[in-house]
């Protein structure tokens, strides 16, 4: 009878054990499962990420992109804007400012072309710039009484800011 | 071990048969002319009948209740009321019939001093104990084997007693114990089972199918020949059953106490209630015993095919994270990002991206027919909104009306072509006619999603 007992006890015991496993194994499964798919998800966002790291990668490399320290930035736009100032009638909209380690200008230029071919020639100076970035938002071109162009245009030069 | 062992103990003799089962039969081992020792019985389930001269038989009159051990208080005390018992007794109890406010029970009783005098139940023998009955109840197990439906007048002689037993299935008549003696063992015989025989048939009127004959009183020729001169019942004597093996007439007849009690209904056994409920208790442990272990078994397969299917998906995610790292490293190793330019190539290529969706001049190459068809006052060339437009302003003076109305004739037909073609959408903005002087002033706005 005694050793009846103990068995009971011992088989209880291990009956509670396993089920006690049983349940935990199963929590922990599912735990598991979660931190899967959590790993699965920042796979793929790093594979997103390194994809468009190719990209960008692609961009500077076609459009010979440089790494400018601001200095450089702030010395590329002037001259840009001594350039166009050959040019055209600059007038500045808005002044120099810095938004996000962006240099930005905003100009208007004005010119009375000599001939069609003129206005072609000097409005195509002012596309395929990349440094600095020459953004174009209105040229109004006015026949009457003479030919007069208008463009409006934002000068950006992004700079590297240097990590000390 | 196992088996069983069937036991009587008589006035200072006992016998016991040993026996093993074999599927359905029960196999004789050895059968001794004595109360073997309680120690000798391990592992065997024990049958025990217990010589007493004296049984009570009644029909108790009590309240129909279902719970088991107050119809036994009940019983008991209605027992006691009735016949004025003054010691405490073992009670086993058929119900015979049922009313609406009363049933009736066949008691069968024996002095619990029996039990407690036997020594062979002791505390280590008690549970194994299966039946414990007096030795005119087991001699019914023979009556019940030879004939279920029978009313049995079972007579059993040996030198020193006789027991007469009248039963019908398991269900206990009448029962009497005579000491045998005198100087003509025949006529003394004859005398009493006519007696009874008598005040059974009779007075009892009970109405007998069959006597048997057992043990000595088998071999007592001119006492069978009397007694069927007597009595019109048929006389027959037992034969050893059909699933008792390795057991000679002759043996079986001087061991057929004991041996009824394997024909004995499991009820029939006079054990008192707690020994019978530990019995019980016992018997469920065992076997819940056996169940737990059996759920474990069962549980650890699973157990295991958790175990596995966490091990593999723990490799399963020590993989992805293995890869995920390595990624992420060859992420951080790219030159751009090591040395911090991500975000300024980033914002860099987002400026060239957008200075070039979004430059003006972009329509110009699809709104080339337009401007070959009309020789505007002003043009506007601009971005808003995610469009780039086109804004024409025109103002013109005819040499006629019909010109007017074919020049801008042309001019929609044009714009409808572009929106077919080209897919750019317009809108007049703005449209005066004068019909006197012949002069149109229109402005319309061509637009392009990027």
């Amino acid at each position: 009878m005694r050793l009846r007992y103990g068995l009971y006890v011992l088989g209880l015991f291990l009956l509670f054990l396993a089920l006690f496993e049983f349940v935990r194994f199963g929590e922990i499964r599912e735990k598991l499962e979660r931190n899967k798919r959590e790993a699965l998800r920042i796979r793929a966002e790093i594979q997103r990420r390194v994809d468009s790291l190719d990209m960008l990668k692609e961009i500077v490399e076609k459009n010979n992109i440089p790494s400018l320290s601001r200095e450089e930035a702030l010395e590329v736009m002037l001259s840009k804007v001594e350039e166009l100032r050959d040019l055209f009638d600059v007038r500045v909209r808005r002044d120099l400012a810095v938004e996000k380690n962006v240099l930005r200008m905003d100009l208007e230029l004005s010119f009375k072309p000599r001939s069609g071919e003129d206005l072609v020639s000097r409005i195509k100076k002012l596309t395929g710039s990349v440094s600095p970035v020459l953004h174009i938002s209105r040229i109004e071109i006015r026949q009457i009484p003479e030919t007069e162009v208008k463009v409006v245009l934002t000068v950006y030069q992004p700079f590297l800011e240097v990590k000390r | 071990m196992g088996g069983t062992v069937a036991v009587e103990i008589g006035e200072g003799k006992g016998r016991a048969v040993f026996l093993r089962r074999a599927g359905n039969v029960f196999v004789l081992e050895k059968a001794v002319e004595e109360v073997p020792d309680p120690a000798s019985l391990k592992g065997r389930e024990i049958l025990i009948s217990y010589h007493h001269p004296d049984i009570l038989i009644e029909n108790v009159e009590v309240p129909p209740v279902k719970d088991p051990e107050t119809l036994e208080v009940l019983i008991k005390k209605k027992l006691s009321e009735s016949f004025e018992l003054t010691s405490d007794y073992l009670i086993v109890y058929r119900l015979i019939e049922v009313q609406k406010e009363r049933a009736v029970y066949r008691v069968v009783g024996v002095p619990r001093s029996i039990y407690e005098g036997a020594d062979i139940v002791n505390e280590e023998t008690k549970l194994r104990v299966k039946i414990f009955a007096p030795s005119l109840v087991s001699l019914a197990g023979i009556s019940r084997k030879v004939g279920e439906e029978l009313t049995v007048f079972h007579v059993f002689a040996d030198t020193e007693r006789v027991l007469i037993t009248v039963s019908r299935g398991d269900e206990i008549l009448y029962a009497r114990s005579i000491p045998f003696g005198g100087a003509d063992p025949e006529s003394f015989l004859l005398e009493h089972v006519n007696m009874t025989y008598i005040f059974v048939a009779q007075r009892q009127n009970i109405p007998i199918d069959l006597i048997l004959v057992s043990g000595k009183a088998k071999d007592l020729d001119s006492f069978l020949k009397d007694l069927s001169e007597t009595v019109q019942t048929g006389i027959a004597t037992p034969v050893v059953p059909k699933d008792i093996r390795n057991v000679a007439p002759d043996r079986f007849h001087s061991f057929m106490v004991p041996l009824g009690n394997l024909y004995l209904p499991e009820d029939y056994d006079f054990s008192p209630r707690e020994v019978r409920e530990r019995r019980w208790f016992a018997k469920a442990l065992t076997r819940s015993l056996y169940l737990v272990y059996a759920l474990v078994l069962l549980l650890l397969p699973l157990l295991g095919i958790r175990v596995y299917e966490f091990v593999r998906d723990l490799r399963d995610y020590e993989e992805q994270k293995k890869l995920l790292l390595t990624r992420a490293k060859a992420f951080r190793a790219e030159r751009i990002v090591k040395e911090g330019k991500l975000d300024y190539y980033r914002t860099y290529a987002d400026l060239i991206y957008r200075s070039r969706a979004l430059n003006p001049l972009n329509i110009l190459k699809d709104a080339g027919p337009l401007l070959k068809e009309v020789r505007a006052s002003t043009y506007t060339l601009g971005s808003e909104k995610g469009k780039v437009y086109l804004l024409l302003e025109v103002d013109r003076t005819f040499p006629s009306l019909v010109e007017l109305t074919m020049f801008r004739e042309r001019l929609m037909r044009t714009l409808e072509g572009l929106k077919k073609s080209k897919g750019l959408s317009y809108k007049v903005e703005r449209e005066i006619r004068d019909l006197e002087r012949k002069r149109l002033r229109i402005s319309i706005k061509v637009e392009r999603k990027v």
